[in-house]
């Protein structure tokens, strides 16, 4: 934010400020008549919600990001079992190893990378995070496989 | 004449049968060529069949109906460029069928078409979430999918209720006496994402495939809207149900870090007007709601493709991963940033001649503290998809991200809507003649403006001196899945892993108790023989002698003869 652009916003305000005064109220409220009614209004609005909403999420609803995984969501069948869909990876298109957060694959969408490199990344699309904490003697070394076949 | 979902279904079973090269154009042809076709459909138009003693009517023609197809098939075709490098034919299929469902959806005349077209939406939509064929979409894909045939449980519940009472499955305003009515609305309202049903929507749109959010974010929650305008309007429960669902995507987005899913919350803030709109029931209301479902379709697809084209470019989708961007994607910034105007409702984009509709619409009807709560969501509409998004994501802390290219078809299918988006805002009457009432509504009056121009201002200045509060924050927030993802473990342990355990274990004894019968009848005679007290052979595993089983004979004589006695007996009773 250069100055002009503070000028600029400041000098709308102020004709907003003018012609809320001239203009014709088609509708009346209880707030009609209050003068910069609606420049006070954004403001402390604006304020209320990020503060409010922090607040909310502070004290009720935010967690851990792995949340759900640790609480059991995930199916421990599958992480055993490491079975996926079939036709992963080989028909998955650049977007969506792009969105796997491959960092490799984002800039080389070649196939031949993939051989060497998957699924080692801290948020590849391994099992790893999805592997319920204690599934069975199995659990651990099966989800490796989850992800991705080799 | 014919449906035209016909057109778009048809095509899409036909595209695999194309060359592959010819796939993607089809695809943006298709749906392209459903707008023309129902663009030349006469008002009152109507197709009938006469089928199992029902009368379907899969299309019926109004006004109402037209827009909502228009809509529809527009943003199928822009989103169709949007996704012309996609290889993934199964993507391209279900995206329009899906869209071809909400088409036939906004025409169909009778109950059964309509359930039959959410059904169709519920199950091609899943597709473009398990597209990423991740562990993790997968399983997102799979609630979604359950949350909506649970809705369409509920709709086809209430549509059985309804034949029941009146014989009549014709779609048209439903009398809020008879319970049928309201559990219809509750299949409508998870479709609509209506909290506390919608948290099928945060979960799976920002796990869906980049392209494939861009078909989601248009059709379910604003098909539900066309059936809450064409068969619930003036349910005053709507009106709060609304205004609760616009302030309640706000709070979330504040505390959202992936960028699809504070666009994901803003959906529900949005549809919040549309709902609080066909509550209210008045013709001002109904066509703000109209008006505002068009308008949000074209910006809230371009903000998912400007965001999506900054997840493809990146391969991150999160504002703590994102940042400092902006000198390589300048035009893509822009082209969000028209999304982020029309969405705040920034004079000359169509943001505000649709949602200055509702709040007006409720205004004039003394629903003044539902107008201010409105007008404070759009503060916050503006705060998040205008200020907090594109500020962390394009700007903010620089964390040395290179982005590939994005392929030149996003831009142009970007391109497109952010024309429209500017073309209603600049030309209101293009919409606002094609509405279902007429329209006496000017949005650009001075009064208006000047409303507009001190809440956007004043909210920027509040953004300024807060930003770093609206930074993201790797944690997740609870929404109302927790109800059933968080019980997903005990469920599981009792009704998966006991039966599981249990039919284990009978498999077990089972197995035991045939190993030791087959052990002794493999050579019985040693056991009857110690039972009829005559020596033999002790071992069970002993090789078999004919011998051994002579004297037995002898027995079982006796055991028949018992056995005729005791019948003889039994008959005597």
């Amino acid at each position: 934010m250069r100055r002009w652009h503070w000028v600029v916003l400041g000098a709308l305000t102020v004709v907003s400020l003018v012609a809320e005064r001239l203009a014709h109220h088609e509708h009346h409220y209880w707030f009609t008549g209050i003068p910069a009614f609606f420049v006070i209004y954004g403001f402390i609005g604006c304020v209320a919600i990020i503060y409010l909403s922090k607040w909310y999420g502070k004290y009720w609803v935010q967690k851990k990001e792995d949340y759900y995984e640790e609480h059991g969501d995930a199916d421990p069948h599958r992480a055993r079992t490491g079975v996926e869909d079939p036709g992963t990876g080989s028909q998955r298109g650049p977007e969506e190893r792009a969105m796997a957060g491959d960092p490799e694959d984002v800039f080389g969408p070649d196939e031949g990378a993939e051989a060497g490199s998957t699924g080692s990344g801290p948020e590849g699309p391994g099992g790893g995070p999805e592997s319920p904490t204690g599934s069975g003697p199995e659990g651990p070394g099966g989800s490796e496989e989850g992800g991705r076949p080799r | 004449m014919m449906p035209p979902a016909l057109i778009m279904i048809v095509g899409a079973f036909a595209i695999p049968l194309f060359p592959k090269r010819l796939r993607s154009a089809a695809a943006v042809l298709i749906p392209a060529a459903a707008l023309v076709y129902l663009w030349g459909l006469p008002d009152g138009a109507t197709v009938t069949i006469q089928a199992l003693g029902y009368t379907l009517q899969p299309l019926k023609v109004d006004a109402l109906s037209r827009i909502f197809g228009t809509i529809f098939a527009i943003i199928a075709t822009a989103a169709g460029i949007y996704a012309w490098h996609i290889e993934d034919t199964g993507q391209q299929v279900a995206a329009l069928v899906y869209g071809g469902g909400a088409v036939g959806l906004a025409f169909a005349g009778d109950l059964f078409s309509l359930l039959f077209f959410t059904e169709l939406m519920a199950v091609f939509s899943t597709y473009l979430v398990w597209a990423r064929r991740t562990e993790e979409t997968r399983r997102a894909g799979t609630r979604y999918v359950l949350m909506h045939l649970l809705g369409g449980s509920f709709l086809m519940g209430g549509i059985l209720l309804h034949l029941g009472r009146t014989g009549s499955i014709a779609v048209a305003a439903m009398d809020p006496a008879y319970a049928s009515s309201w559990i219809m609305l509750v299949g409508v309202a998870i479709n609509g994402a209506i909290p506390p049903l919608h948290p099928w929507l945060p979960d799976a749109y920002p796990k869906a495939t980049i392209t494939g959010a861009v078909f989601m974010s248009a059709f379910t929650t604003k098909s539900s809207v066309y059936v809450l305008v064409r068969m619930f309007a003036g349910y005053d429960i709507l009106i709060w149900f609304g205004v609760a669902m616009a302030l309640y995507g706000v709070v979330y987005a504040v505390l959202a870090n992936d960028i699809r899913g504070i666009l994901a919350y803003h959906i529900i803030s949005q549809v919040g007007y549309m709902v609080a709109g066909a509550g209210l029931g008045t013709e001002m209301a109904i066509n703000g709601a109209v008006a505002h479902a068009f308008s949000h379709i074209l910006y809230k697809g371009l903000l998912f493709m400007g965001a999506g084209a900054a997840i493809y470019t990146t391969g991150k989708s999160k504002l703590t991963e994102l940042g400092g961007i902006y000198r390589h994607q300048k035009l893509i910034f822009w082209l969000y940033m028209i999304g982020a105007f029309s969405i705040s409702g920034f004079p000359l984009f169509n943001g505000f001649i649709s949602k200055s509709m509702v709040i007006t619409g409720a205004g004039e009807a003394h629903y003044t503290t539902a107008m201010l709560l409105l007008l404070l969501a759009s503060i916050g509409t503006f705060l998040h998809t205008g200020l907090k998004l594109p500020y962390w994501t394009w700007f903010g802390e620089d964390r040395g991200i290179t982005p590939r290219k994005a392929p030149v078809n996003m831009y142009i299918g970007m391109g497109v809507v952010a024309f429209l988006c500017t073309f209603f805002g600049i030309a209101p009457d293009f919409l606002y003649r094609y509405l279902p009432y007429p329209v006496h509504f000017e949005p650009y009056n001075t009064a208006h403006l000047v409303e507009t121009v001190q809440i956007l201002i004043f909210t920027f200045v509040g953004f300024w001196v807060l930003r770093w509060k609206l930074a993201g924050e790797a944690k997740l927030a609870l929404d109302t899945d927790w109800v059933y993802r968080r019980p997903a473990p005990f469920l599981r342990r009792w009704f998966v892993d006991l039966t599981d355990r249990f039919f284990l274990a009978t498999e077990r004894w089972g197995d035991r108790v045939a190993a030791a019968a087959a052990g002794i009848l493999r050579n019985p005679a040693p056991g009857l023989q110690r039972l009829a007290g005559a020596p033999g052979s002790d071992e069970p595993g002993a090789p078999y002698d004919a011998d051994d089983a002579r004297p037995m004979l002898g027995s079982a004589m006796g055991m028949i003869v018992l056995a005729i006695v005791l019948l003889g007996l039994i008959s005597l009773l």
